[in-house]
């Protein structure tokens, strides 16, 4: 992510922060956000269908977003974006992650480089976070930062983001 | 002579919101059996609404539909204020009406570009005419991303927003907040005209339809917050007295009520009744682009509403950039409005068409009784009978030299014609009413699914 010569680095987070786990997404980028200024971050509460307009074509793109019965919750998971499967097309009621990456491919704005990472999640009903995932909220921050090959911006006691 | 057999069933409607399924039977020639069929579980919100706060319908009914959550709440807070005796109006209806052009925005770009463009073109999906014309599908994606910006600005959320109340909202937006759609709107303005001429010149079925056209009109431009209910029949009565005119029943084969006028007849809400009954209430940009693409004032051909939700975006965008240049943060951000006993409607334009409202209040404000009457609800029987009338068309014109090919034109032919009306299936399965028969002593009709 750092050192590129062109485009940006750009963390998306997409779920609900009222459906309990499933707003993992952005409560991990919101502390990516306070621990560095090295990427754009952006969260993405429902209609993903425009998620393609949110980068350029040279941008560095991650998203993440919670996913379920893969492994103890609030395992971090690389998943290769190819290997989704897209059901776009039957409604527009439910685009997701795969469908809103399918769009992209179709409308020739795949970015440069497409990383999406899920983390698990169990509970997806309303209300908020389950207290097992939101104590995981910092360390998850920071393992993206090591994925992403950032140095944290902010040393981790001057962090104003609530550590759990 | 030899008489033909049609039967065919699609199981789930592609390309619309919701789940549905369409059935048509045809023996000797003669339709025997015809069913748009909602079979999408009832989700009875009308029942939650019973015994919650006067405040309360405007952000509940907003979960019923995620792609017109202001509807339900402009309709919810219509009706409410009118048993509280409150008019909302000034900079306050301009930024409720700001929000519903936003909503009419991303609902109609998403329907024409993603839903219905592709049943012109030869496309299976919306991804299929992505692959195919990519920057006109960008585009469509911008303007509803355009949509949803505004109802976020407005709203707090792109979807099901939040900071709607009864008297208006919890917090103005600033002023510099609005003042940054006016770029955007800009580019959208011409998107908006470049879509039309897109869609106007797509290649149209023959189809000429005559149900009566329902909508609000009102004083203060294209018919969106409220107005009194008229048709091209001369119907003009206030939402108030719309069960005298309008009645609900249920039928076997949906999980939605099912609208039809006192008499029995079909009708028909959305962009062809607004277009119909408003033609003289449009921009004169608009009149002026419809005029230059021949858009008749009243358009009978459904298959043609792809043209009419083109134009509405238009009226939608420029309507958005007037409220936006005219702007004045409102202060207080709402007006009082005392919970009180009573019975009240409330009626707005929901992008698919009419949606009515009614509630019953006690001295509290509790809600004793509600109602919701969406547009879907309405039109299920106009869009079976033009369902039918495609079926007659093409039995007409092939007799009994139907090739398998044109009888499987047919089929999506008839499926289209059920896209024409973009019906929310989501929308309209909320009905309350069930009826129970007593089995013991006859035979138990079919329940709906």
């Amino acid at each position: 992510v750092n050192n590129r010569p062109a485009g940006r680095a750009i963390v998306i987070g997409v779920g609900h922060r009222d459906r309990a786990d499933d707003g993992i997404g952005p409560a991990v980028v919101d502390a990516l956000a306070h621990r560095t200024d090295q990427v754009v971050t952006l969260v993405r509460e429902g209609d993903l269908a425009v998620l393609p307009l949110l980068w350029e074509a040279d941008d560095d793109v991650v998203i993440i977003d919670a996913v379920a019965d893969r492994g103890p919750v609030g395992q971090l998971h690389e998943i290769d974006p190819s290997r989704l499967r897209s059901g776009v097309g039957v409604s527009t009621h439910g685009v997701d992650v795969a469908d809103a990456i399918e769009l992209a491919r179709r409308l020739r704005c795949t970015p440069a480089r497409l990383r999406l990472f899920g983390i698990t999640a169990r509970d997806f009903g309303y209300g908020p976070m389950s207290r097992e995932l939101h104590h995981r909220v910092d360390r998850l921050a920071d393992e993206l930062l090591n994925e992403l090959g950032c140095l944290p911006d902010v040393a981790p006691g001057n962090r104003d983001h609530p550590v759990s | 002579v030899t008489h033909r057999n049609v039967d065919f069933r699609v199981p789930t409607l592609a390309r619309v919101e919701g789940e549905g399924a369409l059935h048509v039977e045809v023996e000797d020639d003669v339709i025997t059996d015809l069913r748009l069929e909602i079979y999408e579980p009832p989700r009875f919100f009308e029942a939650f609404l019973r015994g919650r706060g006067f405040g309360e319908p405007v952000d509940i009914t907003a979960r019923i539909c995620g792609i017109c959550p202001a509807a339900y709440q402009m309709s919810a807070a219509a009706a409410l204020e009118r048993i509280a005796g409150v008019t909302v109006d000034g900079q306050l209806r301009q930024l409720r009406r700001l929000l519903y052009a936003g909503e009419w925005i991303e609902s109609h770009v998403l329907h024409i570009g993603f839903l219905h463009a592709p049943d012109f073109l030869g496309a299976d999906s919306g991804l299929e005419l992505a692959d195919r014309h990519p920057e006109l599908i960008t585009d469509v994606l911008r303007l509803k991303k355009i949509g949803n910006d505004i109802m976020e600005v407005v709203g707090g959320r792109p979807i099901h927003p939040v900071n709607v109340r009864l008297g208006g909202f919890y917090r103005a937006p600033d002023q510099e907040v609005i003042a940054a759609l006016a770029e955007p709107l800009a580019w959208a303005h011409q998107a908006a005209v470049d879509m039309v001429r897109w869609v106007a010149g797509f290649d149209f079925p023959d189809l000429r339809i005559d149900h009566e056209f329902v909508s609000l009109r009102s004083e203060d431009g294209y018919p969106v917050l409220g107005g009194r209910i008229v048709s091209d029949r001369g119907l003009d009565i206030d939402v108030s007295d719309f069960d005298a005119e309008f009645s609900e029943d249920h039928v076997a084969h949906s999980t939605a009520l099912h609208g039809r006028r006192r008499t029995g007849d079909t009708y028909l809400t959305g962009p062809l009744a607004r277009w119909a009954n408003n033609r003289d209430r449009v921009p004169p940009e608009v009149d002026a682009l419809a005029i230059e693409l021949r858009v008749p004032a009243v358009e009978r051909n459904p298959f043609r509403s792809i043209v009419i939700r083109g134009l509405e975006v238009l009226v939608a965008v420029i309507e958005a950039q007037a409220m936006v240049a005219a702007y004045r943060e409102p202060d207080p951000a709402s007006v009082p409005v005392t919970p009180t006993a009573g019975v009240g409607w409330g009626v707005t334009e929901a992008p698919r068409g009419t949606l009515v409202h009614r509630y019953e209040t006690d001295d509290a404000g509790t809600i004793l009784d509600a109602r919701i009457i969406p547009p879907t609800s309405q039109n299920q029987p106009a869009i079976e009978a033009d369902v039918r009338r495609v079926v007659e068309d093409h039995l007409v014109r092939y007799g009994r030299d139907a090739t398998p090919e044109a009888d499987h034109e047919l089929q999506h032919r008839c499926e289209i014609a059920v896209r024409n009306h973009d019906p929310c299936i989501s929308c309209a399965t909320h009905f309350l009413t069930v009826d129970v028969r007593d089995t013991t002593s006859t035979e138990p009709e079919e329940k709906p699914r």
